[in-house]
């Protein structure tokens, strides 16, 4: 019984240690760009509806600040991740500026917003329409 | 208007069970990444909830005992402590879950962050379970729910692709996006919700406190045959918002402001402002409902005195363990547990459940001892023993569902 | 029912017991055996509580039920509720006794609730619906 009990232990210690396969980390990516594209869609849904007077404040900014979490926990899981080839090494870099850029729209869409700029705002969703588009395609590539 | 009133009982106990926290986003989420194509299960669970609440509403009005009573006589003290557990366990969290669905219904309204609210909100519900009397309770909190119909009105203004709903409708397969597993995963849920045991506690105690005779079994049919459908239209509803909005955007839906964005887009601020409100007063109203049936489950399993019939004073052991719960569900909040998983994880355990809360009622409607000649039809006796098979295979499907797809991920 | 064979696991063990008025008094958590001067065994009376439970669902549950409800006393040793079965008028949907609940005594769990915990709560004595 403590033996196995032990096993099962050891086995739990050495699933969390163990290196990560490359196949691993492309499912982390994968996971974080799902999020990255579901938080870009909200935001920028959030944006058009916005601009056309349709939300107020603070369900804008709920909403944003929901989003805005949810894109820095997809970069940081896949900061965080151990990046074992070179395959791997070149899928990062090619998600990861997109993933900074989905952050930095949702929060200037968030000031604009916030300080009634409109110019801001408007281009941030513009902005946000774009980067999800290729944020989409790379989840296509992933799955 | 006494006529219309006299269905909120069933109004309330659906909103419950279909458009309660954890339903709002899971449908908001299942229109998202399945369309319409997870409407059936919807619909199947509207049949079944009808078809057993009916039947405990039936036994309720003509023996004068809910449902929990005949369990533990049915079952034995042994199984039906078991059940006890288990039912208290799913009702607790979803308890829990309903609480930090009011604090987040206010948080949109306010950007002031849910966790601030909890404690207030669990307050007011404690002092409305305290002191409202049970018919003004139900009455405020069912209608103010129907302000949830807001999501008709905005699907119908989104003026979506009727066709292409409709097919999803009818082709009842995952989309190229999802796999059988996530697909069986969120069926099993979207049925759980809608057959939660705690819906047919309240309902049968809640005839029972409001006096119900064989004389009023057309009133609890009529809350039957209203309450559950309008239920399942509203929670059709939210999937088809999301459906028209997210799935597009291949984006998923984990919070309640997401649920609410389809409303403001087709109906601007107005259609927000009522939509919060009917978040407010649909996750109020399901504590309200869970806070009871709590309270419910246990005192009917011991044979104490119980409900709001009474001064509290004279049912000290049913407000304690109200009172209690209440306090259990904040804890579990300030653990800064998300109220939204709460929700998912109480809705699988609740699947696992459910056989050892529908058999008795099957086996108590067909008893002449209790009901006379009120016993089932032998067409409720056919459907109902189909239900116990498709609830059967949901609970046993339930759990490896739960692991194989990591919560539906 | 009258006209039939009372079954003491099916028609009395765990039924709700009310009182005249149909205040609930309990479940019938045990029952107790008499026997008559020609050794026929009859039920004596119906016994409610946490011990009598505990005591008939056995086991490590059982068990630690049982001394839960012996622990939750306010005067001397706490005893199961005795309701001699005399005092049953009508067995139906419920046993509905012959008495009004004020007359049995009130379980030590309830009391002790009530003067500590709910009692104090401000509009506790307030009617209910």
């Amino acid at each position: 019984m403590l033996i196995s009990l032990g096993a099962v232990l050891l086995a739990l210690v050495l699933l969390g240690v163990w290196p990560t396969t490359s196949g691993q980390f492309r499912s982390t990516v994968e996971s974080s760009v799902q999020d990255a594209v579901s938080s870009v869609g909200t935001a920028r849904t959030t944006g058009q509806t916005a601009l056309r007077g349709n939300t107020f404040g603070a369900y804008e900014s709920t909403v944003l600040d929901d989003t805005r979490k949810s894109v820095a926990t997809a970069i940081t899981d896949v900061v965080e991740s151990e990046v074992p080839d070179q395959d791997s090494r070149r899928l990062r870099d090619e998600v990861l500026p997109l993933l900074q850029e989905s952050a930095r729209l949702i929060g200037d869409l968030g000031t604009g917003l916030d300080s009634d700029d409109r110019g801001l705002a408007s281009s941030a969703t513009d902005g946000l329409a774009e980067v999800g588009e290729r944020l989409t395609a790379a989840l296509e590539g992933l799955r | 208007m006494k006529r219309f009133l006299a269905v909120t009982l069933g109004i309330l106990t659906a909103i419950g069970g279909f458009v309660d926290i954890g339903d709002l986003v899971a449908n908001s989420e299942t229109g998202a990444r399945f369309g319409m194509r997870l409407a059936w299960v919807v619909v199947v669970g509207v049949i079944g909830i009808c078809l057993y609440a009916e039947m405990s509403g039936r036994v309720a009005a003509v023996s004068g005992r809910p449902v929990f009573d005949l369990v533990r006589e049915r079952l034995g003290a042994r199984v039906a402590l078991a059940n006890l557990a288990g039912s208290y366990l799913v009702t607790l969290l979803t308890l829990s879950a309903e609480i930090g669905g009011v604090a987040l219904a206010i948080e949109l309204a306010t950007s002031v962050h849910y966790l601030l609210w909890v404690p207030i909100a669990a307050f007011v519900l404690w002092v409305v379970l305290w002191k409202v009397k049970f018919e003004p309770m139900e009455r405020v909190f069912g209608l103010a729910g129907l302000a949830l119909v807001v999501f008709v009105v905005a699907l119908i203004a989104l003026d979506p692709p009727w066709a292409q709903l409709g097919q999803q409708v009818t082709s009842p397969v995952p989309p190229a996006t999802e796999d059988w597993g996530t697909y069986g995963f969120f069926a099993v849920a979207l049925f759980a919700a809608a057959m939660t045991p705690y819906e047919v506690f309240f309902f049968s105690s809640g005839g029972v406190e409001e006096k119900w005779t064989s004389r009023d079994l057309a009133i609890s049919r009529v809350n039957v045959f209203v309450g559950f459908p309008l239920g399942g239209v509203l929670s059709l509803a939210v999937m088809g918002c999301a459906a028209v909005v997210y799935e597009p955007l291949q984006a998923q839906v984990d919070t309640l402001g997401q649920t609410a964005l389809p409303v403001a887009m087709a109906l601007g601020k107005l259609g927000l402002v009522v939509v919060i409100l009917g978040f407010f007063a649909a996750t109020f109203g399901a504590a309200l409902e869970t806070g009871l049936s709590a309270g419910y489950t246990v005192a009917q399993y011991f044979g104490w005195q119980w409900g709001k019939l009474v001064r509290p004073r004279q049912a000290a052991r049913f407000h304690t363990v109200v009172l209690i719960s209440v306090l259990l569900g904040v804890a579990l909040l300030l653990t800064t547990a998300d109220p939204i998983a709460i929700t998912e994880y109480s809705l699988v355990f609740s699947a696992v459940a459910l056989p050892l809360t529908y058999l008795p009622i099957l086996i108590v409607a067909n008893d002449r001892d209790y009901l006379g000649d009120e016993v089932n039809s032998p067409l409720t006796n056919v459907l109902g023993v189909t239900y116990l098979v498709i609830i059967l295979v949901a609970a046993i499907a339930a759990v490896p569902l739960m692991i194989l797809t990591g919560m539906g991920s | 029912m009258t006209n039939e064979v009372l079954r003491v696991d099916f028609d009395l063990l765990d039924r709700q017991i009310v009182d005249l008025d149909g205040h609930p008094v309990g479940k019938v958590d045990d029952v107790e055996f008499g026997t008559t001067a020609d050794g026929r065994p009859f039920v004596a009376a119906i016994l409610v509580g946490h011990h009598a439970l505990g005591e008939r669902i056995g086991g490590r549950l059982g068990r630690w039920m049982a001394a839960v409800a012996r622990r939750l006393h306010t005067t001397g040793d706490p005893q199961p509720l005795r309701i001699p079965f005399e005092r049953v008028a009508e067995i139906g949907s419920a046993i509905r006794l012959d008495v009004r609940h004020e007359l049995l005594n009130t379980p030590a769990l309830e009391l002790w609730l009530r003067d500590n915990v709910i009692g104090r709560i401000p509009g506790a004595s307030d009617a209910g619906q």
